[in-house]
């Protein structure tokens, strides 16, 4: 069954978490070590 | 004698024994005047009561069978009552069928237990007429939405009724606010109108002291609350106050936030396609945690060609390195007549969680294109993160949306039933 008190609890440990991130620069789902390649998608339209 | 002293003595008035005049069996008569029909528990008989004589006028063919039994004596919202009466209807020209219990309280006169497929109302007369608004009627200011019409047939009937039991041309409505309803039955001549509420099983057996099983409850009840729809209200308010908190807070991150260029520069590409390129340092500045985020931005004028950089972010101080790759591709032309494009000269990304202090980049640019002769890097220091925001109103609307389908197809299955659904667009 929902509880509204569980609800509560949610959110404050949303906003807890969404200031922390902000404090200290943590980008959710965010990668410090991206990689990246070429599609070269030139080739498709020839 | 009052209220009070019925429910705090246990006493009920004796009742009246009358012998049924077709099978002798001895009748109870609780409610005296105001009893109109008796039917016998033996035969089945229906009599008309009127001055302490029986007169048959009915005989039920199918015995029914009474959960509570007649006679039973219960206290229902700090009411003594007592069971004197117990009918089986059936909507006219329909297989629906339910029971009703009639209770009797010679303070607080007939009262009734009615229930459907498992699903008790316990329903008591009231003599303020509600307000008829187009189909659905008002009382005391709560909206009751029509949820039923139609006209019952009496199946059996057991015990004293203060009405014309075998009486079929009624037309009852019910209208619900769950968990209340409000039942509006008309006759030719007289009109009752009756106020009830949702009453568990467990209650009933409570009140009465049952040890036996209660009918199962299948589907849901009319006037039936979902277990938390008491809780919709306060969260939707709440959800809304989160939502403004979390994007006023946003607005406010978003303007305080440093946003420092820390590194700007235009590099160009060594002819020798195995040199880097090492950056002048740059300091990141001091923040509150010690960290904060950092923005890295590439722009390259490729055309119709790609350029790669693999970068290595270097703590001067303490030696930790972020390596990360970059890359940007534009290509365009035309055909078939037609003009495209795909891709973009500039890309960014972010990196997380970075401490102070003074760093270098080490960067190793790649291009199969001998034109794309440079690139320009961009490191802002402490930059607004939009996606952070986006992602914690989603995890904050998961619950109240979740909340919001469960309650409302619920909803849609209570009125199922009715011939009156908001649901029903055909």
């Amino acid at each position: 069954m929902f509880k509204l008190r569980n609800y509560l609890i949610i959110l404050a440990i949303l906003l807890s978490i969404y200031l922390y991130a902000a404090l200290t620069g943590w980008k959710f789902f965010g990668s410090n070590s991206e990689k990246w390649s070429p599609k070269q998608e030139k080739g498709h339209h020839k | 004698m009052n209220g009070s002293e019925i429910n705090s003595n246990d006493n009920l008035p004796s009742a009246e024994i009358l012998n049924c005049p077709k099978c002798r069996v001895a009748l109870r008569v609780t409610g005296f005047l105001l009893t109109k029909n008796i039917a016998c528990r033996k035969c089945h008989g229906i009599f008309n009561y009127s001055s302490g004589n029986l007169r048959l006028i009915k005989i039920f063919r199918k015995e029914k069978y009474n959960h509570i039994p007649i006679g039973s004596k219960g206290t229902i919202d700090g009411k003594k009552y007592e069971v004197v009466g117990f009918a089986n209807y059936r909507e006219a020209h329909t297989p629906y069928a339910w029971d009703e219990y009639i209770l009797f309280s010679p303070i607080h006169g007939y009262s009734f237990l009615s229930v459907y497929e498992g699903h008790w109302n316990y329903l008591e007369q009231i003599i303020l007429r509600p307000k008829q608004i187009v189909n659905d009627v008002n009382l005391n200011g709560d909206t009751y939405r029509i949820f039923n019409r139609y006209k019952q047939k009496t199946d059996y009937a057991l015990g004293e009724f203060p009405w014309d039991i075998t009486e079929n041309s009624n037309t009852i409505t019910e209208y619900i606010n769950p968990p209340y309803i409000i039942v509006h039955d008309k006759g030719t001549n007289e009109e009752t109108w009756l106020l009830g509420k949702y009453i568990t099983p467990e209650e009933i057996k409570e009140a009465f002291n049952l040890q036996t099983h209660l009918p199962e409850q299948t589907g849901i009840g009319s006037t039936q609350l979902h277990a938390s729809s008491a809780s919709l209200s306060k969260v939707k308010q709440l959800t809304l106050y989160v939502v403004l908190s979390i994007t006023v807070l946003q607005i406010i991150l978003s303007f305080t936030a440093k946003e420092k260029v820390v590194f700007k520069d235009q590099l160009n590409i060594p002819a020798n396609k195995t040199a880097g390129i090492v950056s002048p340092p740059f300091i990141l500045e001091n923040t509150l945690s010690g960290k904060s985020n950092l923005q890295v931005e590439l722009i390259a004028p490729v055309h119709n060609s790609w350029m790669e950089a693999d970068i290595t972010l270097v703590n001067d101080n303490t030696g930790e390195e972020f390596h990360f790759e970059q890359g940007v591709e534009y290509y365009s032309g035309v055909e078939d007549g037609e003009s495209w494009s795909e891709g973009q000269n500039y890309t960014d990304l972010t990196l997380s969680y970075i401490p102070e202090g003074k760093y270098h980049l080490n960067i190793f640019p790649a291009t199969p294109d001998e034109g794309v002769g440079y690139f320009q890097l961009t490191l802002t220091q402490d930059v607004s993160m939009l996606s952070n925001f986006f992602i914690i109103l989603l995890l904050a609307l998961i619950f109240p949306v979740a909340l919001w389908i469960s309650v409302s197809s619920y909803e849609a299955q209570r009125w199922m039933n009715s011939d009156f659904s908001p649901y029903n667009t055909e």
